[in-house]
């Protein structure tokens, strides 16, 4: 296991566990989703299936209409 | 003219020096101004391209009477009739990724009040890349659920008013109690972000 920071919350997640995998897991729609990792916002065309490292700090979160 | 009397010279004095964006001057960027304005902030850049509708009677700070008027100078007019020193400068055109930063740049924070997600998302990827401070909003429609209202400072210089689920649908219109909610977390951060408050 390997501990990660998800939206703020420290977690253990198995090694080699892509992004998508834990989005899934927050029953996260990726497409609504601004995905931040290590402090740099990703491009909406990233490729989530990329592995998350140790000590990986990451945010998601999601964006709804109305103003 | 101080219209904050209780603010410290400090407070006043970091007020007086901020520039806020307002990016969409409709029901979250209409009524964070009109806060931002009571709380002692004075000099701003509002940027939308509507004209005030009837149906956004129920939840902008407009009038009866403005119906048909751009919305940027029908803010001004009334954030002015608050505090008449304002320095005010108006866009009344359309916010895009091209035209983001040039309008923005200066800010000291930036407001997100867009209305669709699209346009929210254009802002975000347009000024954070920047080290832009911005204060947005996800999820305020409907009536009701007020705990769920919170601020998050989500990404480094993003904060996000909202309870970041409940999307505008026709069961679950834009209403003024919780737009107004949204609206005034959003100042309320701002204010916290120039005083160094906790949000």
């Amino acid at each position: 296991m390997i501990k990660i920071t998800f939206n703020g919350e420290t977690r253990e997640v198995a090694e080699h566990i892509k992004i998508s995998a834990v989005l899934d897991e927050y029953g996260l729609e990726k497409h609504k989703l601004i995905i931040e990792v290590n402090g740099e916002i990703i491009p909406p065309e990233s490729d989530l299936s990329m592995e998350i490292k140790e000590h990986d700090e990451i945010n998601a979160f999601c964006l709804v209409g109305g103003g | 003219m101080n219209v904050n009397t209780y603010l410290s010279a400090e407070a006043s004095d970091i007020f007086s020096k901020a520039l806020i964006g307002i990016a969409g001057a409709g029901g979250l960027g209409s009524n964070c101004a009109m806060h931002l304005v009571r709380a002692g902030i004075s000099r701003f850049i509002i940027a939308d391209i509507d004209t005030v509708n009837q149906s956004n009677l129920n939840r902008q700070f407009f009038f009866a009477d403005q119906i048909g008027e751009h919305k940027t100078t029908a803010l001004a007019e009334n954030l002015m009739r608050i505090n008449p020193d304002l320095e005010v400068e108006l866009h009344t055109e359309r916010v895009t990724a091209e035209n983001a930063f040039s309008l923005f740049g200066k800010c000291s924070i930036v407001v997100e009040a867009f209305d669709s997600v699209e346009s929210k998302e254009m802002l975000f990827r347009t000024l954070l890349p920047h080290g832009k401070i911005m204060v947005g909003a996800s999820g305020l429609a409907g009536f009701g659920h007020s705990n769920q209202m919170r601020i998050r400072n989500i990404a480094k210089t993003l904060y996000l008013a909202g309870d970041m689920k409940t999307g505008i649908s026709p069961e679950k219109p834009p209403v003024s109690p919780r737009v107004g909610i949204a609206a005034a977390m959003q100042a309320n951060t701002v204010a916290a972000i120039l005083l160094g408050e906790k949000i």
